[in-house]
């Protein structure tokens, strides 16, 4: 999402979704009700990918400062949440309260939970409500305009420190529901899940395409599969290094990615 | 007629540069107004100024009677300076039509949208043609129709266009300075800012030649043209 927008890799984006996990795993803990947790995660997400613009990268901005500086700095915004998380919630694992039932079912030959149904249907009611927001309103507009010329952007008169700062605030949003996800499925959130889940997620869309929304789908399921039988035909022990294994041919055979947009760059 | 931007003492400076060193200009409403000079002498500093691109040292911009130095650049263009920058600057990846509703983004009143759209394309019949296609795969004199009737789209009252001719074909030059006078027949003040000193003082009320930061000269279109100076500087010596 701010990739797309900024052309800026945001680093912090593996840290809220922990936070995403957390707060909703600490809620539930305290016997809110799923709908509240959920809601008060995706708040409490969105707060800090406001700030995280706001406080860190909208003074750069005004200095006009090199990519790699803002690379840095999202790096930072990273390392201080995870501490944060760290302060606040413990170094220890917390446990995700059930919510699914754990029942299975056969579809065919493969084994499926109603947590697995669910999350592929979200996933693509997502897609689809950030695709229509993308490329059916003003600020979807807004958006693309400011990934192509921001200052082109800026001369049709749009407010592009409006625009980048509500794009932090939905990008962490859907971090945080990712993170909810997390903690449904593996039943536990831990300070190691932002950075592994983190590097795969960077794999996937590079594999899709950076910045390209049904690439970032596309190349998830195909990082996800490729993991799986890497596990069950070759072994198990290693299924987390196929992401970067893929990740290393995409970028020597095909940088844009499967649904990358090739540069068109005309005089 | 009424001043619609006067600009008084306007400095800029890009670090230790100093771009504009303090200089006067005004525009009247209904008027077509160049800045001519050569390369580096400020011309599009002057533009991204009044436009709030880059900020301004010290000085007035005065639009309608109101001090916009210091104001968003979305603010400027709610209240009606649109620039068409240099070398077209148009969004790539959108079509047409898209790029062109961009230039629309700050109008609220849709039937005003639709409205100035017919009339963009009455101005420009091929970017109706084209209206689907991305914008990127256009050619250079069509990207620069689009790059004007996108800057229209936001009904300005003054409308800049920084070098419109750049790296265009003269036949097509021609075709987009007739397009400038009727724009501006139409009620939309202009500021002109060119390399192509002769065609553009032609189509001008009035001049002013910008050289390294200063106003070295100002007249009406005409007499610059017949000015022994200018001819010399910048018209080739004809």
């Amino acid at each position: 999402m701010v990739f797309g927008v900024l052309e800026l890799t945001n680093f912090a984006h593996s840290s809220i979704f922990m936070l995403g996990g957390y707060v909703a795993a600490v809620a539930l803990r305290g016997g809110l009700p799923l709908w509240l947790a959920v809601i008060l995660s995706i708040g409490t997400c969105a707060l800090f990918g406001m700030l995280t613009d706001r406080l860190a990268l909208m003074p750069m901005r005004k200095r006009g400062a090199s990519r790699v500086s803002y690379l840095i700095a999202t790096i930072g915004v990273s390392t201080f949440l995870q501490n944060l998380i760290m302060l606040v919630f413990g170094s220890e694992a917390i446990p995700f309260k059930e919510v699914f039932p754990r029942t299975q079912f056969m579809v065919g030959n493969a084994v499926m939970s109603y947590l697995q149904v669910f999350t592929i249907l979200l996933t693509l009611a997502l897609m689809g409500a950030t695709s229509l927001l993308v490329y059916k309103t003003k600020i979807g507009a807004s958006m693309r305009a400011i990934a192509q010329n921001q200052t082109a952007a800026k001369l049709m008169g749009v407010n592009t420190d409006l625009v980048i700062t509500f794009t932090f605030l939905l990008g962490s949003a859907l971090a945080a529901v990712a993170g909810i996800m997390f903690g449904m499925y593996y039943y536990s959130v831990d300070l190691q899940m932002g950075f592994t889940v983190g590097m795969k997620t960077f794999a996937s869309a590079v594999l899709g395409g950076i910045g390209s929304l049904p690439g970032a789908v596309v190349g998830g399921f195909s990082i996800g599969i490729l993991e799986s039988m890497f596990a069950g035909y070759v072994s198990s022990g290693f299924k987390d290094a196929v992401g970067f294994i893929v990740l290393i041919f995409v970028l020597l055979i095909r940088p844009s990615g499967l649904f990358g947009q090739k540069k068109i760059s005309k005089v | 007629m009424a001043e619609i931007l006067k600009i008084e003492g306007l400095k800029v400076n890009y670090g230790n540069i100093k771009a504009l060193h303090g200089i006067d200009l005004k525009v009247e409403e209904g008027q077509i107004v160049t800045l001519i000079g050569s390369n580096g002498a400020g011309k599009s500093t002057t533009m991204n100024a009044i436009s709030g691109i880059v900020k301004t040292a010290e000085g007035k911009i005065l639009f309608e009677g109101k001090d916009i130095v210091g104001k968003s650049s979305d603010y400027i263009v709610k209240n009606g300076i649109v620039l068409a920058p240099e070398g077209r600057q148009i969004f790539p990846r959108m079509s047409v039509h898209e790029n062109l509703m961009m230039g629309a983004l700050t109008v609220k009143d849709k039937g005003k949208v639709a409205k100035t759209l017919e009339e963009v394309f009455d101005l420009f019949p091929i970017l109706k043609e084209r209206e689907k296609q991305v914008a990127g795969t256009l050619s250079g004199g069509e990207q620069q129709m689009l790059a004007v009737g996108r800057a229209l789209m936001g009904s300005p009252r003054l409308l800049m266009l920084d070098e419109p001719s750049l790296g265009l074909a003269p036949l097509i030059i021609k075709e987009i300075f007739a397009l400038i006078q009727r724009i501006n027949k139409m009620g939309t003040t202009i500021l002109l800012v060119e390399q192509n000193a002769k065609m553009a003082l032609s189509i001008s009320d009035y001049g002013y030649v910008l050289e390294t930061g200063d106003i070295t000269m100002e007249g009406k279109g005409s007499d610059l043209m017949n000015d022994p100076k200018v001819r010399a500087a910048y018209l080739g010596g004809m």
